[in-house]
């Protein structure tokens, strides 16, 4: 079994050109279907918005290019040169605002030993996690912080978190002390439990410091675009764009992808769960577009539902999901490369499982 | 597991230096092109077999072991009570940057091998940076043509049927 797979695959690299023939499946049709997730696992990247330089060190805030933002206030809108030995400017309010970060690092490191006890699954060390300075654990925090601080009062103790009343005698301020992180990784997954492509979602931050609310829901809406392409270039090759696909937010790539005739063919539709939990009834266009239950290709056989499981991204997520640990502090080359390795391997594994299971997985082949 | 060989001998007339897995010529680790070796050099003096880093990267991949706990798998289970022979001053235990270079080393040459290719990396340097050319070049890879399987298809993923009333792609 194993040594078929490596066979087939040698075929598969080449990086040629090739028509998608199948000659046992001459005069019949088929409807293949893909589901699309994102998933928590991040990577440090440079702290200016979108850049997608890679860091030279895990210390670094920036990239090589943008190393010079570095000798600019941490304080979001402040322009000023730092003082040594401080991320910000020598602005009064603006140096209690890092005595602020430095203390709720503290805090939250402690908070953060609780919670990690109490949840994470998979330590990196089973035995001891290696704990560095307070600096560096101040700095995994990847986002912009808020900050408020009384007027006229300069100690650090008075500067409070941000709550939920907003008071006019204080003043408010933004300020990026850590790394950022990038936003997600979005997987292209077969209800079979192949997955076909990762892809790194780099930060939105710029609109999200404006629409802070929206939960990561709505984040994705951000991101559609880019995921149009996403999609476009994994199925670059002829005959390889699948007949169906689920995505959580399908509504709004319905919308994008309208005059698109790349997709012309391609179903949109919203898995069964998240359509019935969390799609309003009153969008109209959600409800007449990506309805399952308007895609005939969908329909199970016999006393089956649904032919495909659309949940799979799901529970392909908890698998992947898991490595969040072990990459978060991985440079990205390491990153990636490691998840490729990952999930080529785990590929291996659902292959040989769907073989044993008479699903009887096979491979279009190719025709030069 | 882990196994000494007699590796390192040098060819003055061709200026290069012959090791068990490569040979270094003009500052270069050049593999073998003889497919995938049974015992690959995962550090200065060490040595661990094909089979030991298969297990280390299953466990990743079944069970998100780290590979700090790889390590540690490999010294409290694996590696027996192997005594040293005297006058030896290196020990048997393996740490995480030993781990991460057998998965590197394993992995390129898995899937630089299917693709009919030599793995070459520096030979100078620190090892944390010896393999990010040839992991970017397999990144590019990876993004250009995405897992292998993206050509896959089952019977949980693709719905086959000779009708063509349904909005089914036909395949000529």
């Amino acid at each position: 079994m194993y040594s078929f797979y490596d066979r087939r695959s040698v075929a598969l690299y080449l990086p040629i050109l090739v028509i998608y023939t199948n000659k046992i499946l001459t005069g019949k049709y088929k409807v293949s279907v893909v589901v699309i997730d994102g998933i928590m696992v991040r990577h440090p990247c440079c702290s200016i918005h979108n850049c997608h330089i890679p860091l030279s060190s895990n210390r670094d805030r920036y990239c090589k290019d943008h190393r010079d933002a570095a000798g600019i206030c941490a304080i979001v809108g402040c322009s000023s040169p730092v003082v040594p030995d401080s991320k910000n400017c020598s602005n009064e309010d603006h140096q209690n605002v890092e005595k602020t970060h430095i203390e709720r690092g503290q805090s939250r490191f402690q908070l953060q030993e609780c919670l990690s006890r109490a949840r994470i699954a998979h330590p990196n060390d089973s035995l001891d996690e290696a704990v560095m300075t307070i600096d560096e654990l101040a700095d995994v925090n990847e986002e912009d912080e808020a900050f408020e601080l009384l007027t006229g009062q300069t100690t650090a103790s008075q500067a409070a978190h941000t709550s939920g009343s907003v008071d006019a005698s204080k003043k408010k301020f933004r300020a990026q002390f850590g790394r950022k992180q990038t936003h997600n990784e979005q997987i292209i997954v077969a209800p079979c439990g192949m997955i076909h492509a990762r892809e790194t979602f780099f930060g939105a931050e710029a609109v999200s410091s404006v629409i802070v609310s929206l939960s990561y829901w709505f984040y994705c809406i951000i991101l559609i675009d880019f995921l149009k392409e996403i999609i476009k270039c994994t199925y670059h090759m002829p005959g390889t764009l699948p007949g169906h696909i689920f995505f959580n937010n399908n509504c709004q790539l319905a919308k994008v992808v309208q005059d698109d005739p790349t997709f012309a063919n391609v179903g949109l539709s919203v898995d069964v769960f998240h359509f019935k939990s969390k799609h309003k009834v009153t969008d109209i266009f959600c409800q007449t577009n990506c309805n399952p239950i308007d895609f005939p290709e969908l329909k199970g056989l016999g006393n089956k539902a649904w032919y495909f499981n659309s949940a799979i991204a799901e529970q392909t997520n908890a698998w992947l999901g898991s490595y969040h640990s072990m990459c978060c502090e991985m440079l990205v080359d390491k990153y990636n490369f490691f998840l490729d390795e990952m999930i080529l391997r785990r590929n291996r594994l659902t292959y040989n499982k769907l073989a044993l299971a008479c699903d009887k997985p096979k491979t279009f082949t190719v025709s030069v | 597991m882990s196994k000494w060989l007699i590796t390192d001998f040098w060819r003055t007339e061709c200026n290069v230096n012959y090791h068990h897995n490569f040979y270094v010529h003009d500052g270069k680790r050049i593999y073998h092109d003889i497919g995938i070796p049974d015992i690959i050099q995962v550090g200065e003096h060490q040595f661990v077999e094909r089979k030991v880093i298969e297990l280390w990267i299953t466990s990743m991949v079944v069970s998100w072991t780290s590979a700090t706990n790889c390590a540690r798998l490999y010294n409290s289970a694996l590696s027996g009570n192997h005594k040293l022979p005297p006058g030896w001053k290196f020990g048997f235990t393996l740490d995480l940057d030993h781990v991460w270079n057998g998965f590197m080393i394993l992995s390129l040459l898995e899937d630089l091998t299917l693709r009919k290719q030599t793995l070459s990396v520096p030979h100078t340097g620190l090892d944390s940076d010896r393999y990010k050319a040839a992991m970017q070049v397999q990144n590019r890879h990876m993004r250009l043509y995405s897992q292998p399987e993206l050509r896959h298809y089952c019977n949980r993923c693709t719905h086959f049927t000779t009708d063509g009333q349904l909005p089914f792609i036909y395949l000529f």
